[in-house]
């Protein structure tokens, strides 16, 4: 699991901020980012921009509302698809 | 128009897709069509007071000197750019009580009005139906609600937030040639792969006069429900983009079936925002890029088979970081002399590269509780669709109800065949009823 940073709550609520929402988005890791506006197109580009800065492979089976819902909860996915199998 | 003499000329250099559609718009225009034009349907509570709109769309005209500036195409070779210090007037026509809305609103779908933005008023039972007709040339999809958004806010008896950036664009320039070479490969490796499928629209070539004309399809929050629900095991509630192409496509492939057409295959380009969520701006030119799908006409497969091949296109395209792609195609042919890019539409969109058009364009306007006095209700947007293809289906949701806009030239569908194609639709979205 090293290579991932301690604070990747911080670290994708940045790559949020700096890839899909605008740069005075009022958003914590804990914001709804669907009722802030993602869609279909956000979700794939956050997915591969998970995969290309912090070097995981996020499976189609991960891809869902629960996982990407927030900050804190793609953190949590991280770090699942960041653990050995 | 009147002049501005305290007003900084304008110079705003067009954007790729902008000249995209001033070269199709170009053709449009020589084959009879009119201008490429939307309109976008709002539904207002009773407060609505049509004087505060009157009032605030000329403010909007005011902030933002590009609704009157002219368009210059330049020498061979140049960009054509927006230019001009010169305050459009925004029209706001009241209409009386019980005149058919939907009738003028396919007027002004043909674009025979002067200006690129006006708006048109009617009393209804429950308040009021607010038309809004804008030139595609100068706003895309979002840029619309963005506009009206902007209005709302100059509605208010205290604008609460500064104005709104009215032009800037997001294109990411490479720092070299070879990075954009680099850039550009995923675009061509598709293009070229499509190039070689045989694609048919319901229009099919040449291009040819016709009206454009729409039906909208209004769903209640309970049929808008069940089609989540139905939706769900695919989408998983979250990637409407690849569920609702496949109903689009579902639903043209069940007409060219009724026609007797079983080869070839159907296309169709997405439109993607390049504004990030949550944006105020920019709102006008077309700030998008386009992905490129495709299916076999004769595709047997399932609604749900369809969504998942044509999600796995979206998967492969995002990674390719194909909208990146298409963006550096697009900006490259911004120099392309005009007979040039109309030859090479002439060429490519015959029926060739598009079999319909299509796009949900998602929430309409979320944040948006009151315009002008009156409660927003509902609001949806009707563009009109080139021939070829001639044919177009667009979905948008407010507060949990979807509308789908079927958009067509008169001509290309037939009664029955429009009948077909939203029946297929219906049973695609709810199931067998």
């Amino acid at each position: 699991m090293h290579g991932l940073p301690a604070n990747l709550e911080d670290a994708l609520l940045g790559l949020v901020r700096e890839k899909l929402f605008e740069g005075g988005a009022p958003l914590t890791v804990e914001t709804d980012l669907f009722a802030a506006g993602l869609d279909s197109m956000g979700i794939m580009q956050l997915m591969i921009s998970i995969e290309e800065r912090f070097g995981v492979r996020v499976p189609e089976s991960a891809v869902t509302r629960d996982n990407f819902s927030t900050a804190s909860s793609l953190a949590a996915m991280v770090r699942r698809c960041a653990a050995p199998a | 128009m009147t002049p501005s003499p305290s007003r900084a000329k304008l110079r705003a250099p067009l954007g790729g897709c902008d000249c995209y559609l001033l070269a199709l718009e170009d053709l449009m225009e020589r084959s009879g069509q009119g201008r490429h034009v939307g309109v976008t349907v709002l539904e207002v509570g009773r407060g609505f007071e049509a004087e505060r709109l009157r009032e605030a769309a000329a403010r909007f005209a005011e902030s933002q000197p590009i609704l009157g500036a002219k368009l210059q195409r330049g020498l061979p070779g140049a960009v054509p750019v927006w230019r001009g210090d010169q305050t459009a007037e925004v029209a706001v026509e009241i209409h009386p009580t019980g005149e058919d809305w939907r009738g003028l609103a396919e007027e002004r779908l043909q674009g025979q009005w002067p200006g690129r933005l006006r708006f048109d008023v009617w009393p209804a039972s429950e308040g009021f139906v607010v038309l809004m007709s804008w030139s595609h040339l100068l706003l895309d999809a979002r840029g619309v609600e963005l506009a009206l958004a902007e209005v709302a806010r100059l509605g208010e008896e205290v604008p609460a937030k500064p104005e709104v950036n009215s032009h800037a664009l997001p294109f990411a320039r490479h720092r070299s040639w070879w990075q954009e070479f680099r850039a550009v490969r995923p675009f061509l490796e598709r293009y070229w792969s499509l190039r070689s499928e045989r694609v048919v629209s319901l229009g099919g070539a040449p291009a040819r006069a016709g009206r454009a004309c729409f039906e909208a399809v209004r769903f209640s929050r309970e049929e808008t429900a069940a089609m989540k629900r139905r939706a769900e095991p695919v989408t998983g509630g979250i990637f409407a983009l690849p569920w609702f192409l496949a109903v689009t496509m579902r639903a043209h492939a069940a007409v060219f079936r009724a026609r007797g057409q079983e080869s070839g295959s159907l296309e169709c380009t997405i439109s993607v925002q390049g504004r990030k969520r949550g944006a105020r701006g920019p709102i006008f030119q077309n700030q998008v890029s386009q992905l490129f799908f495709a299916r076999p006409l004769a595709d047997p497969a399932s609604v749900e088979d369809t969504a998942r091949a044509l999600h796995g296109q979206f998967a492969a395209m995002t990674r390719d970081k194909f909208d990146g792609a298409f963006l550096v195609m697009i900006d490259w042919m911004r120099r392309l002399p005009a007979p040039l890019y109309r030859r090479f539409l002439r060429r490519e969109a015959s029926g060739q590269l598009a079999s319909f058009y299509h796009a949900h364009t998602g929430e309409f306007l979320p944040g948006l509780r009151e315009f002008c006095g009156g409660a927003v209700v509902d609001g949806w947007h009707v563009p009109s669709v080139p021939q070829p293809p001639g044919t177009g289906l667009f979905f948008s949701e407010r507060e949990g109800r979807l509308t789908a806009s079927l958009c067509w030239r008169d001509g290309v569908l037939s009664a029955d065949e429009r009948a077909l194609m939203l029946s297929a639709m219906r049973v695609d979205l709810l199931g067998a009823r």
